[in-house]
């Protein structure tokens, strides 16, 4: 099937309405309960942190929620992004397969961050909020923030990791140029800083302390609030407009996809991506979903699904998740079921019903897959988006072995051009990788057969 | 295996988005390690041994048992920690603010 190189849609193309999954999904996750009440979390509770606006989209069930006018208007200076005939590397391969990838490298800060950080921006200023805090490690959300607040007029104030902020000097100082205010956490100008510099006036910081600092000044400063960039029902939402263009641009060219691939860190740029046609799976669309991750540090895989005990004492209840059982690792991997940091309900649940899968892959296999891409498509992919290219080459490949024309989708997320530091370390061989000896693996497993399986769709 | 003998490993942190070294995961927060440690380090070497090793008994445990908890979960605890150190702050405020009782002398 002959396609043009870039399938373009025009700015008044662009989706007028983001979609929201929870519409249409078989079973919705339940909600977190408040610790003080027992009862579930309502939109008073987040009242302080998040504008009341955004809080009702966070419990919205409508399927459909228009995009305003001035969201449209700073979303356009990007958007619709192109969707790209991967022909080249579909000839390195020699795949009968079709790989189109969506290209969210080419909005001002290089990735599909400011889908959300403009749609926040705007109901933050619509709220009567003067100021949007956050907190960042490499910098991708912090700048798409920094970015979405200098265009609608909203102050910005970035908690950047230490570790971060001293090693990826390059994205702090594109935060600058959009007029944030980027700090180093923990800084002295919050009480939580203030803590923890008192006790370790060395500390390279963490995440956990950035996010302290942040929440303390929307929650303690005027006309302030916080602002996430991942895992919220909000925020997925949000990035549903790469998903519905990618539609529209099959459509024109009367083609659609079998495999939609997106990596999965907090959820975000696979949601987007996926969720539109998890929709059209749910309607009866035969389409394969996978969402894909590191085998370090992985949140949705690596281990059979099973009931596991969340404890080596084996004495808390019995829990419905991803496992290496019991006896092997100690329950971070298992205590939280799939409720993990950093990975959004909405795809657990997609993930608990079978409508998505997840897959690990190891990071040579994701630099090698990088750099094919780079050196067919000449696009340099970020760390993450290599996951879901190395997906695609596994995928091409048994198209390839099975001689079958497979459609394949996948967001390009971002572009690694202020990660180079990751391509040096591949190249200079400092990256190994590292797998699990099997039969501790299996010894590992044979602790926990027998034990009841959950019902997995 | 001596505390320091795997400080040089380095893996990419996906929470951070960028490489860090074991040394990090361990000390990030002074003394405290980092409560993913074991999610991301299990495959790379005996993380578990090692901090058998080298944490004390009930800090291992803690870490054992760290479940993870819903986003939403964890901003409310930060409002909530928030709010309770100001109420604390006013409190010590008010009280060294407030003139002492007249005595009796």
């Amino acid at each position: 099937m002959d396609t043009p190189t870039r399938i373009i849609l025009q700015e008044d193309e662009v989706p007028r309405q983001w979609y929201n999954i929870q519409a249409d999904m078989p079973n919705l996750p339940q909600p977190p309960l408040h610790p003080g009440t027992g009862k579930p979390i309502g939109p008073e509770d987040l009242a302080p942190v998040f504008p009341m606006n955004l809080i009702e989209q966070e419990v919205s069930q409508e399927r459909w929620i228009d995009i305003p006018e001035p969201v449209l208007d700073k979303l356009t200076l990007w958007r619709p992004s192109p969707l790209h005939r991967a022909k080249a590397l579909e000839q390195a391969l020699g795949t009968p397969a079709r790989i189109y990838y969506k290209n969210e490298g080419v909005s001002p800060p290089g990735s599909h961050k400011p889908n959300t950080a403009v749609a926040q921006a705007y109901y933050n200023k619509a709220f009567g909020i003067k100021r949007i805090t956050t907190e960042t490690g490499a910098g991708q959300w912090g700048s798409a923030l920094a970015m979405a607040c200098c265009l609608f007029g909203l102050e910005c104030k970035v908690y950047m990791v230490r570790i971060s902020f001293d090693q990826k000097p390059f994205r702090k100082l594109m935060m600058g140029v959009w007029g944030a205010e980027c700090v180093a956490s923990p800084s002295q100008q919050t009480q939580a800083g203030r803590n923890v510099l008192e006790e370790m006036p060395d500390t390279p910081g963490s995440l956990g302390i950035a996010i302290s600092e942040a929440i303390e000044d929307a929650v303690t400063s005027e006309n302030t609030r916080y602002s996430l960039g991942s895992v919220l029902n909000h925020v997925l939402m949000h990035q549903s407009v790469i998903g519905l263009e990618a539609q529209k641009q099959f459509e024109k060219i009367g083609d659609y996809p079998d495999i939609v691939i997106g990596c999965a860190g907090g959820g975000s740029n696979f949601a987007g991506t996926a969720f539109p046609f998890v929709r059209d799976k749910i309607h009866g669309k035969e389409i394969q979903i996978i969402a894909t991750e590191p085998t370090a540090c992985p949140t949705m895989t690596r281990a059979p699904f099973v009931y596991d005990f969340g404890d080596t004492a084996m004495t808390t209840p019995l829990l419905a998740m991803h496992s290496l059982g019991h006896s092997f690792v100690p329950p971070p991997i298992h205590a939280g079921g799939l409720r993990y940091h950093g990975m959004a309900p909405l795809i657990c649940q997609l993930l608990l019903d079978g409508l998505i899968e997840a897959r690990a892959l190891h990071q040579l296999e994701c630099y090698e897959a990088a750099v094919q891409f780079a050196r067919t498509e000449g696009f340099i992919p970020a760390p993450e988006t290599s996951h879901a290219i190395a997906t695609v080459i596994q995928e091409a490949n048994k198209a390839k072995e099975e001689g079958k024309e497979k459609v394949i989708l996948f967001n390009w997320s971002g572009h690694g051009l202020m990660d180079l530091t990751g391509y040096d370390a591949y190249f200079s061989g400092k990256l190994i990788d590292y797998a699990l000896p099997e039969d501790q693996l299996r010894k590992s497993l044979a602790a926990i057969e027998g034990l009841p399986k959950p019902a997995v769709k | 295996m001596a505390l320091t003998d795997n400080d040089e490993r380095v893996l990419r942190c996906r929470r951070l988005g960028h490489s860090v070294t074991f040394h990090y995961c361990r000390t990030q927060e002074g003394d405290s390690v980092c409560p993913r440690i074991l999610d991301c380090w299990w495959e790379v070497f005996e993380v578990h041994a090692f901090l058998q090793e080298n944490l004390p008994a009930e800090r291992l445990r803690a870490l054992a048992q760290h479940a993870p908890r819903p986003k939403v979960l964890s901003i409310l605890d930060i409002v909530e920690q928030v709010r309770k150190s100001q109420a604390e702050a006013a409190g010590g405020r008010n009280a060294a603010d407030e003139p002492a009782e007249p005595s009796d002398t």
